[in-house]
This record gives structure tokens, sequence and C-alpha cells, in this order.
């Protein structure tokens, strides 16, 4: 009698493979004149003293700047978007983040980006930052702590 | 002894590997040769000042190093969990797992956290504008070598 | 057994006391080990925020593979293998090919060279010579990895070639190989910084 769960595995491996190729064909790919926004979402706070290798290079930065104890990445999105194309990033607690590539020269990038909290606009900015920049915007609260925006341009 | 001959046993002077009668003829040579007693020098030099390169990281992260044990402990815990939960979810739901991931892949663009972590080549930002309806906003700027910050603060929360 | 009872105690102790539930014997490790692991990393790694989460991650690695260790065999040994091969993966993933500043101006004001030294031996010395740190930094980046981690095990940790040779899984022919070449390149660096 064959063995429940080892063809459990086996269908979850095939299952997985399909999946896989459906995911492939989901990215799009990257294409001139685009901007690609990366947008991490980190809660910071004073519960422990962990603080997320994802972050990178940034870890040092973070700690220099606040007096949080603790820096965890909830959630990362990525979008390609041409200029004047609005991309809308869903973030925690039923906010979000609307960003736009404006026009811009050589190797900068200008976003305008809006933050939302449900229908409170809790902030719109206009920004300028060179291609592989990063600024972050942080303030609203999340569950004991804060979120912190990280946003780079590439 | 040639120069060649006597970097060899510079080399082997800095193992621990030089025979003591050797070690007296290579102090001879490098009485009378400024090249290879500068070479001897320097590789004399290496061990102490790497350790003194290292010595500098590790006062300034200290505090950080004292809490060594805290930090290990809480990933510990959170590996526990993990754990836990893939061993449940593992043997029972991974049908229903595998259909929510199919419907999320058509809807929604790839959202990863583990790329590669973030390396951001510059700090340099123009704000052209800020506003908001419902908050306080300020903005920081502590130098080229840190980020900007856009804090918000909201109206009737601190 | 007390906190300060475990100070005394073999690494073999501290590991099976461990896997019987002990968490707190694994911690007495870590004490135990923290600070060698720090230089080694950080020497492998060159960032302290990095090294900092590579003996982190090193020691947790440590805990859920402890069953794998072979009593009779050297803990640090056995434990600067996993630590040794998380730097390495950390540096390759870090990507530092952008040159990172060798800056510890917190730690002095005084940025005059030292006197009566050939070279800096003291941190508190080589802080005074930037230039030299600094150097001396880029060089030891642009080592191989594995001749950085030789250089590293053999200099900052006093490891014997034996055990690098253990630790990194080659032969002591290979470890002194990579001595060798790595001590030639820093030779050339603090050779040039003192002939200005």
């Amino acid at each position: 009698m064959p063995n429940p769960e080892l063809r459990g595995r086996a269908g979850a491996s095939v299952l997985s493979f399909f999946l896989l190729l459906l995911l492939l064909a989901a990215v799009p790919s990257e294409a001139a004149d685009t901007v690609t926004i990366d947008v991490g979402a980190v809660y910071a706070s004073n519960e422990g003293t962990s603080i997320d290798p994802a972050l990178g290079k940034i870890r040092g930065k973070l700690r220099s700047m606040f007096n949080y104890t603790s820096y965890r990445m909830l959630d990362r999105k990525r979008r390609s978007l041409s200029v004047g194309e609005t991309g809308e990033f869903e973030l925690p607690d039923r906010r979000s983040m609307r960003a736009t590539p404006l026009p811009a020269r050589g190797d900068k990038v200008r976003l305008s980006i809006r933050l939302s909290e449900g229908p409170r606009n809790l902030l719109t900015t206009t920004l300028g930052l060179r291609r592989g920049g990063m600024v972050l915007v942080g303030g609203p609260p999340h569950q004991a702590g804060v979120l912190i925006l990280i946003i780079s341009a590439e | 002894m040639d120069c060649g001959t006597a970097l060899g046993k510079i080399n082997a002077k800095a193992d621990g590997l030089l025979p003591r009668q050797e070690e007296a003829e290579l102090a001879d040579h490098l009485a009378g040769c400024p090249a290879c007693a500068a070479d001897d020098a320097a590789i004399s030099a290496t061990g102490p000042v790497l350790r003194a390169l290292t010595g500098i990281r590790a006062m300034r992260n200290a505090p950080a190093l004292d809490a060594m044990w805290t930090r290990v402990r809480a990933g510990i815990d959170e590996g526990r969990d993990t754990r836990r939960r893939s061993s449940w979810l593992a043997r029972w739901s991974w049908i229903p797992a595998a259909v929510v991931i199919a419907l999320l892949a058509l809807v929604f663009s790839p959202s990863r956290t583990d790329r590669p972590p973030f390396h951001p080549s510059s700090f340099e930002v123009a704000v052209e504008d800020v506003e908001s309806d419902t908050a306080t906003v300020a903005l920081v700027d502590k130098g080229e070598d840190l980020p900007t910050v856009i804090w918000i603060i909201e109206d009737a929360k601190s | 057994m007390n906190e300060r009872e475990k100070g005394g105690v073999p690494d073999d102790a501290l590991i099976r006391m461990t896997l019987a539930g002990d968490d707190g014997a694994f911690g007495e490790l870590v004490e135990r080990y923290k600070g060698r692991a720090f230089a080694v990393a950080v020497g492998i790694v060159g960032d302290g925020d990095d090294a900092l989460d590579v003996v982190q991650d090193s020691f947790i690695k440590a805990y859920y593979k402890l069953k794998e260790f072979r009593f009779g065999s050297n803990f640090y040994t056995w434990f600067y293998r996993l630590l040794v091969n998380q730097a390495i993966d950390r540096w390759r993933k870090s990507a530092r090919s952008a040159e990172v500043p060798f800056d510890e101006s917190w730690l002095s004001e005084d940025s005059s060279p030292p006197d009566g030294f050939a070279y800096p031996r003291t941190p508190e010395n080589l802080a005074r010579d930037r230039e030299l740190g600094d150097a001396l930094q880029r060089a030891v980046d642009a080592l191989p990895e594995y001749h950085r981690a030789v250089i590293v095990l053999r200099e900052v940790d006093g490891m014997a070639y034996d055990e690098i040779a253990k630790v990194l899984g080659c032969s002591v022919g290979t470890v002194m190989s990579r001595l060798h070449y790595a001590r030639g390149k820093l030779r050339e660096t603090l050779k040039s910084h003192r002939e200005g």
C-alpha cells in the first residue's frame, strides 16, 4: 500500500512546480524608461533587541537614527512603473502608498508619493533622488511601535 | 644568503617554524639588507596590526556584543515557533495553501522579503514639497551618511 | 547548577546540558566564544554590524545543529566552521564592491601619526593612523574569501594550522600557501605605507 505521506509530498512537489511556472509568467519584464520602486515596511519598537538581517546595510543607520531597540521587516514590495504611471502598495493597518514616477533628467528619479490610511491623507510629497537612492517615511503607529517605510528607487 | 631565501625564512619565522640556528643566520642577513629588514618588519607587524583593526571594531560594537546572548536566545525562540508552525502546516494544509498562493500570484505582483538586503548607493534626497491633511510632518536630515527621514506625527496622537 | 558554577564547566558538559534542555548552558558557550567569534567575523566581512549578525546567526545555527556535534572533538573548531561559512556567505551576498572607508574618528580626535612605533600595534595607535587603517582594510577586503579567512584565523585568533585546516576543510599545505599569499599582499600595503 503506497505511503500516503509520500504521495502527499509528491503531489505538493508537482503542484509547486506548476505554481512556479504561473508565477514566472506573471512577472513583468523590465522596460526602458521605467523606475523600479522598492518599498520595505519595517516595524520599529522597543520589544526585544532583534534587528532583521533582511535590512542589510541600513541596520546600523536605523540604530544611529532612532532609539528603538527592535526592527523587523513586515513586508517588502517592488513595482516597475513608467513615468506617469501610478502604482499602489498595500501597507499594514489599512494604509496604502501610491507612487508615481515624474519626468526627471539623467540618473535622477522624481517621485510623487501619497500615503493614506483609509480616506485620510497622511502625507503627500514630491521627492527627487538618485537611482539607487533611498528615503525613509515613518511615524504611523503600528502595534507597540511605529511603521517605517524604506523607499528606494532604481 | 640571498634575498629570495631570506624571504622564505622570514615567513617560516612568522609561522614559528624556523630552527634557532637559522634564525641567527637570518638576523645576520637582515642586519645588512634594508629591503629584507623592511619585509621582516612588515610581516611581523601583520598580526598585531590586524588585531588592532579588529580591536577597534570590537570596541565600537561592544554594547551590541554584550547583548549577544539576548539576541541569540530571541532567534532560538523564533526558530522554535517557526518549526512548530511548519510541522503542523506541512501535514494538514498544503492543498488549501497551494490554492491561495495560486490566486495571489495571479492577482498581485511578486512580493518577497527574501531579496538581497538593502544596499542604497545614495542618501541624497531633494524634498520638493510635502503636505498632510491629518498630521504634522517633520523633515529630518542628519547628513549625507544617513537617510533623510520624513516623520509623520498624526494629529491627536503622540 | 547556578550561573556562576557554569563558568568553569568544560564545553562538552555544557553541550550535554543544552541537549538535555538547559538553554542557559548554551548561553555560557555564547559568552565564552562571542568575543573571538566577533573578531574572526569582522576580519572576514569587514563591517561590525554585519559581523554581529554573522555571530548571532552562527550561534543560532549551532544551537539547532548541536545534536550533530561529535563529543571528544573541539567545540570551537566545529563552531568556527559554521561561523566562517556564514561570514563568507554574508560577504558574498553583501557584494562589497564599493569601498567602505575606514572611519573611526569617534575613537580619537588626534590625527597625527603615532610616535615610536614602526607600525601601530594597538587600536588606539591604529585609530590615529587612519590612512593605514583604511589601506589595510582595503587590502584585507581585496583578498579572496578563503585567504582572508586563513589570515584572520591565524593572525587574529591565533588558531593552529591543523585546526584552521579542519575549520576550512582543506589540507595544512593549502592553509600555509593561502597564508603566505595573504601575508604577501598585506606586507606590500604595510611597506608602502611606511615608505610614504
